[in-house]
């Protein structure tokens, strides 16, 4: 329960014990081994999760069957295929495991039922998607206006071990460069020293 | 129908009590090209409905250079939520690239609207899930396609794009130079 507090702590610190106790009564606990698949293409999916352990990471293959990594989580974050929970479609992001995962998986459409009836669910989600504008409005910044080594320094600062959890091309897959480029970037910063 | 139903039924509709409240935090705003509405720095108050004309946001790095981040039509949404939210200066500049009306509601104001009125607390999250919806559509633009594809996108989406604002600043917007853009319009005109 401490961590489901730690969680909403990050959004809207204070809740009241009855809020948090709603929460766990709608979540539950999952493991996942690494490289197993949260979430599929194709599904219309329900759920949401909050990553209690582990690197978990979004992708999308492209029509030439090349995957480009969208987002990289670690703890304590919300993940959810967002875009097709709203639109109820069929998911176009593939959410798999990294490393080994414990999460906290709860149905999205039960928590938006709450929303309509309870203040306190209505804040915490208008919180939530405020954080995921404010991380989108980042991520526009990054691909935009940074350069591809500007972004690898950003990753490596945020997540230090990528480079062990990860092939380097899915590093540059993420950077949305090459693994030609990404080599060249590594080989400059890592000769210096 | 006012403009202001137009914007609000295109996301949730609102009891006609609550609408005239929500139409009472705007006032009408015309602004010249190229003028600026919000600079880097401020801590902005206010959030706009474009009504006519197209604004941007961009960032000016150390070197002067401008890169264009978003770009907004109507009937659309600007203003720095970013600063809004956090009650921090602005990361980008928002400007109008053609002569524009805005309607300039009062953040505050609507915020202790939504804390008086359940129902503009739902109608809050679905502005929030159809803003994430076009920057998700963004983000996915710029880490899976290549600038050729970005800039047919965007002539789909705005097809007199070339005519409101100039060469440099589209290529800025696609992150790329004005050479390369127009190697590429080059290439999809001479087919």
């Amino acid at each position: 329960m401490s961590f489901i507090k730690a969680f909403t702590d990050l959004y809207l610190p204070s809740q009241s014990d009855e809020f948090i106790e709603k929460i766990n009564t709608i979540v539950k606990t999952k493991f996942y081994k690494k490289n197993d698949i949260i979430i599929n293409l194709r599904e219309v999916p329900s759920k949401f999760y909050i990553l209690k352990e582990g690197i978990v990471r979004s992708f999308v293959i492209d029509s030439k069957g090349k995957e480009h990594i969208k987002t990289l989580y670690k703890s304590i974050s919300l993940f959810a295929p967002l875009s097709s929970l709203i639109t109820k479609k069929s998911s176009t992001f593939i959410f798999d495991c990294i490393t080994d995962c414990e999460v906290l998986e709860g149905n999205f459409y039960d928590f938006i039922t709450l929303t309509k009836s309870d203040l306190e669910f209505s804040n915490f989600y208008t919180k939530a998607l405020e954080n995921v504008y404010i991380s989108s409005e980042n991520k526009i910044h990054n691909l935009s206006v940074l350069n591809a080594t500007e972004r690898y320094l950003k990753l490596k600062k945020e997540i230090p071990q990528i480079e062990n959890m990860i092939p380097l091309y899915h590093v540059a897959s993420y950077l949305n460069i090459t693994a030609v480029q990404l080599s060249r970037i590594r080989k400059k910063l890592y000769s210096k020293s | 129908m006012d403009f202001i139903e137009i914007f609000v039924n295109q996301i949730h509709p609102l009891s006609k009590e609550v609408l005239e409240e929500f139409k009472s935090i705007f006032t009408e705003k015309k602004y010249s090209k190229n003028e600026i509405i919000l600079a880097t720095g401020e801590i902005a108050t206010m959030f706009y409905i474009v009504k006519e004309g197209i604004a941007r946001s961009y960032i000016m790095d150390e070197n002067g250079k401008d890169h264009t981040r978003s770009l907004f039509v109507p009937v659309s949404s600007t203003g720095s939520l970013e600063s809004l939210i956090t009650k921090k200066p602005s990361s980008s500049n928002y400007q109008c690239l053609s002569d524009c009306v805005l309607l300039e509601g009062d953040f505050f104001k609507f915020k202790e609207l939504v804390k008086n009125h359940f129902e503009l607390s739902l109608f809050y999250s679905k502005i929030l899930e159809n803003i994430f919806l076009i920057m998700l559509k963004r983000i996915t633009e710029l880490s899976t396609l290549n600038a050729s594809e970005i800039y047919k996108n965007l002539k789909k989406e705005i097809p007199e794009i070339d005519n409101l604002i100039p060469q440099y600043q589209i290529a800025s917007y696609l992150n790329i130079t004005p050479v390369q853009l127009s190697r590429i319009r080059k290439e999809l005109y001479s087919k």
